[in-house]
């Protein structure tokens, strides 16, 4: 089984950088047993990213696959707030303690 | 992904929208019932803020906000219309246009150094606002920047139920549900989003550019349903949009998003959730006929614009100029066509060629005439001009426009807007006397300042007149001599005098004035004019007046020309100029010939540009016309008419006389075409037509 | 009829201080151009004469279009001017894109060769004895037991200089009966 990864984005989780990101997301849910995105450097979200976001939990959740997103900015924290989504960062997957766990064996 | 080009159509309509604001705003003063124009400017300030909304632009939004409250005011009588709101209203269209320019640039208008400039100007409309009765509402001109919810309209708070199930190209092309949700907040409050992503599909199976989502939104706007319904309008065709008017308590909607139930529960069991998104899909058809007369209204309304717009369209200024390209090439491989045909002696051919050029010569006319403006639009921008620097001067100036349907080629409009301004600048400051010198003269209060333009012989001229002062000769001449222009003993006619003010250098403002005085001006704009080979005069009358003529070639792409030879060297005349051709016995020393019992002088070719080859037992004189004046070029053969492409000579040849450009013949020989206003002004002072001269000097080159 | 040539594409191992130049004839001299402002070479034919202009300025020619003015070097240089021979050539040059007229034809004798030139053979310009202005050589260059003289484009073709040029010989012509 992969090892947990923790992944930066530093692109805008916007409609412009959707497919990159769209990839890059794709990637780490395919390398890692569970994918924790830190968002700390991403400055701005709109409703592309959004969709990546819920896209990304899916998969994850289809396969059984910890992933969550930490680190967000006020702004893209807002964002969501706005949209009435802001749960797409706050709450963890069923398997988040799975990820904390494997995370504390491994180092 | 084209939101780039979405936003260009905005940067572009924007500017058109503040130019009609501007138009619509100086027109107010002088018309008896300026409702309409109320209403054009309050209804252009209504698009730029609704567009920007769209795009997120909300510096624009929050600004054209408070000048659309003032101008709903002024539309509904409790503000009136006086010079200085007209003033104030001017410039915050200008400030609207520094922050279209900045997202033009940058892409958004957010600027400390811009939003300070903006605080004097929100100051202002606040206080017309305040001053301006009824409404409770009112922006405070601290924070008039960012209160966008108060809307000085009249009926009260209502709530809003708006579902909106995007259609999956909405991203795609360009837009936003966050922009459009961000714009109703300025409506208004926006009191709840429900967002619905059931439908998006796993990460592999997405298109990241597709859009999944549905939105339920609730909004307290005193804004108005067509406020509402107006933030969807470029949204709307590619979803499925409902408002409906909720009562007074929040909407007993099934809430999913604000128990905020697991995100995965609702990922992983689609069908369960809420029933928001089953609110939005059980009743698609519902939806669907509610959006549906609402589209049926928009697009009606949208239809009637369009019919309105339907006789024009935009073009891409380099495409035009490809296409002129093209055109001019197409002209000189039809002039080969043509001679090889002649030559090659084949009736059929000879036709068939002959054909072939009037058809591309009527597509020439054609292209040429897309190219073609009318002055008018410029002429209409000095109104602005006249206004602000009439303000400025303290003189109460009026602009009367003349020949606005004139037109001429759009290169040659660029290019004479920067001297045409500095020509009207010059007028009014120098020119028109302040009131009380004009009340002493016995003229009325109001100086003039006239436009004109019109067409001449295949020249456009354009005229700035003023009833001012005139030129001060004296002061002319003593500048000049004190700047070392003329020697102090020098005598000159009134129009050498007043043709001193074009020497670089030459200014006689007492004091430097931050428009005209500097003395860079006059002699920029004849060289600018030159450069357009165009020539500039001066008529003026002490007391009564001046004007100022600028004349311009029509085109600067293709000739009509008449060609002609002189010993080895073909020139090209331009066709409107030339009158008629007479032969000539040649023979005598003088240079003038009786032409039906009148003088013409003419000029020899040959000596004046000191060429070689063959001499003519049999030349020609071609009469030609210029500014009114007639005189004879000699020539040893004429060649005919023929039609060709300018090709502009190489700045290497900018002090050559006589000639103004080049061209290519069909032979590919480049053939020189003769500058007539120069040819002339070279034969010297004594040159003009029918007067005999006695100075040898007539034909001086 | 013109024969167009494009000038060689330098060799792939060109060391970074030599550059190449095209030599051509003039007046039984050797000058060099860097072959980096060529655009092309073209068989002389009729140039269109511009009245009044300074002999430096032989006219203009028809290049595929374009009005191309032409430039005689043996009278920019204040010589005599030469006969044309079937081997005189109008060199096609470019002043570069930000000049204000990217394209020059220069008339001369006829092209050599081009040549590959180090930093290390080219010494300045002589103070005096070369009988050009000085502005106009940007070096001399040892080649083969002769020196080439390597031409200042800029200076040679410098526009203003030249269009002033014609300023001058407006005033001094002289009164035409």
């Amino acid at each position: 089984m992969n090892a947990p990864l923790t992944v930066q984005i530093e692109l805008p989780l916007t409609i412009y950088h959707a497919a990159e990101l769209k990839e890059l997301m794709s990637d780490a849910l395919e390398r890692g047993a569970g994918v924790r995105f830190d968002v700390s450097a991403v400055p701005e979200i709109d409703c592309a990213g959004v969709q990546l976001l819920v896209a990304a939990r899916r998969s994850a959740a289809d396969r059984r696959q910890a992933c969550d997103f930490v680190g967000a900015s006020e702004t893209v924290q807002a964002t969501l707030a706005l949209l009435g989504v802001p749960q797409l960062l706050t709450q963890a997957q069923p398997l988040g303690e799975t990820l904390a766990a494997l995370e504390e064996t491994v180092s | 992904m084209n939101l780039d080009d979405a936003l260009q159509t905005f940067i572009v309509e924007s500017r058109e929208l503040l130019a009609l604001m501007e138009s619509g705003l100086l027109s107010m003063r002088e018309s008896a019932d300026p409702s309409d124009e109320i209403n054009a400017v309050f209804r252009a300030a209504h698009t730029i803020k609704g567009s920007s909304g769209l795009f997120g632009i909300d510096g624009i939004v929050a600004f054209t906000h408070v000048v659309e409250s003032v101008l709903d005011r002024v539309r509904d009588n409790e503000i009136g219309i006086d010079e200085s709101l007209i003033s104030l209203l001017l410039a915050c269209g200008d400030h609207i246009g520094l922050l279209v320019e900045l997202t033009a640039e940058t892409g958004n208008c957010e600027d400390e150094a811009l939003i300070a400039q903006a605080q004097p100007l929100v100051e202002a409309l606040g206080r017309y606002l305040a001053a301006g009765a009824q409404c409770a509402a009112h922006t405070r001109p601290d924070s008039g920047l960012h209160d966008g919810g108060e809307a000085a309209a009249t009926p009260h708070p209502q709530r809003w139920l708006i579902s909106l199930q995007c259609g999956e190209p909405v991203l795609r092309n360009g837009m936003d549900p966050l922009s459009i949700i961000h714009y109703l907040a300025r409506l208004g409050e926006v009191t709840r989003v429900a967002t619905n992503v059931e439908g998006v599909p796993l990460l592999d199976a997405l298109d990241p550019e597709a859009c999944y989502l549905a939105f339920e939104i609730e909004l307290l706007s005193d804004a108005g349903r067509q406020a509402v319904e107006g933030a969807f309008e470029f949204i709307r065709e590619d979803c499925t949009l409902r408002i409906e008017e909720g009562g007074d308590e929040p909407a007993a909607s099934p809430a999913q998003p604000d128990a905020e139930p697991s995100i995965d529960a609702a990922l992983l069991a689609p069908e369960g959730a809420a029933q928001a998104p089953a609110s939005l899909s059980s009743s698609p058809s519902e939806a669907a006929v509610a959006a549906a007369p609402a589209a049926a209204r928009s697009g009606a309304a949208a239809r009637e614009n369009k019919s309105a717009d339907s006789h024009s369209i935009r073009i891409d200024a380099d495409k035009l100029d490809h296409l002129i390209d093209l055109v001019g090439e197409l002209i000189t491989a039809s002039a080969s066509t043509e001679l090889a045909a002649r030559k090659a002696q084949n009736t059929e051919l000879r036709e068939s060629a002959a054909t072939l050029n009037n058809l591309i010569q009527k597509v020439r006319d054609s292209a040429l005439q897309l190219r073609m403006v009318k002055i008018g639009a410029t002429f209409n921008r000095f109104r602005r001009v006249v206004h602000d620097v009439a303000q400025e001067l303290g003189k109460r100036i009026d602009l009367v426009v003349e020949g606005e349907d004139t037109e001429l080629d759009k290169t040659v409009v660029e290019k004479i807007g920067d001297p045409l301004t500095h020509l009207v600048r010059n007028s009014m400051d120098h020119g028109i006397e302040p009131a009380d010198v004009r009340l002493a003269r016995g003229k009325p209060e109001h100086g003039r300042l006239t436009l004109n333009a019109f067409h001449d012989s295949g020249s456009i001229v354009i005229e700035v007149s003023d009833d001012g002062g005139g030129l001060d000769r004296d002061r002319i001449l003593a500048k000049a001599v004190e700047r070392g222009l003329v020697p102090h003993d020098a005598t000159l006619t009134d129009d050498e005098i007043y043709a001193l003010i074009f020497e670089p250098g030459f200014s006689t403002a007492e004091r430097v004035t931050n428009l005209s005085g500097r003395g860079v001006g006059m002699d920029v704009v004849k060289r600018n004019i030159t450069a357009l080979r165009g020539s500039i005069g001066i008529d003026s009358r002490p007391g009564i007046g001046a004007t100022i003529s600028v004349r311009l070639p029509l085109t600067l792409a293709i000739i009509d020309g008449f060609q002609v030879c002189v010993g080895n060297s073909i020139f090209i005349l331009p066709l409107d100029a030339v009158e008629e051709c007479v032969e000539f016995a040649s023979g005598g020393v003088h240079d003038y010939t009786d032409l039906r019992g009148q003088v013409l002088p003419f000029i020899r070719l040959r000596e004046c540009f000191e060429l070689e080859g063959p001499v003519s037992a049999r030349p020609n004189i071609v009469v030609v016309k210029h500014a009114g004046q007639r005189f004879g070029l000699l020539v040893d053969r004429l060649l005919g008419e023929a039609q060709t492409v300018i090709k502009p000579l190489s700045k290497m040849f900018g002090k050559a006389r006589g000639v103004s450009g080049s061209t290519i013949l069909g032979s590919g020989e480049v053939a020189l075409i003769l500058d007539i206003a120069d040819l002339m002004a070279m034969a010297g002072p004594a040159g003009p037509a029918g007067q005999i001269s006695a100075s040898p000097a007539l034909a001086t080159c | 009829m013109t024969r167009t040539t494009q000038p060689p594409l330098p060799s792939p191992d060109t060391a970074r201080h030599c550059a190449q130049y095209l030599t051509f004839l003039l007046g039984g001299e050797m000058f060099g151009i860097s072959i980096l402002t060529i655009k092309e070479i073209i068989e002389f034919h009729e140039v269109t004469t511009v009245p009044m202009m300074p002999h430096a300025v032989r006219g203009v020619i028809n290049l595929r279009g374009a009005v191309v003015p032409v430039v005689d070097l043996q009278a920019r240089f204040g010589r005599q001017p030469r006969p044309v021979t079937k081997r005189t050539c109008i060199v096609i040059v470019e002043l570069g894109a930000n000049s204000e007229m990217p394209v020059v034809g220069v008339v001369v004798d006829g092209v050599s060769e081009v040549l590959d030139i180090t930093a290390a053979d080219i010494e300045p310009a002589p103070a005096f004895g070369a009988q050009l202005r000085t502005d106009f050589i940007a070096g001399m260059a040892k080649v083969r037991e002769r020196f080439v003289i390597l031409l200042s484009v800029e200076h040679v073709l410098a526009i203003d200089e030249l269009a002033a040029l014609a300023g001058e010989r407006q005033l001094a012509a002289p009164e035409l009966a």
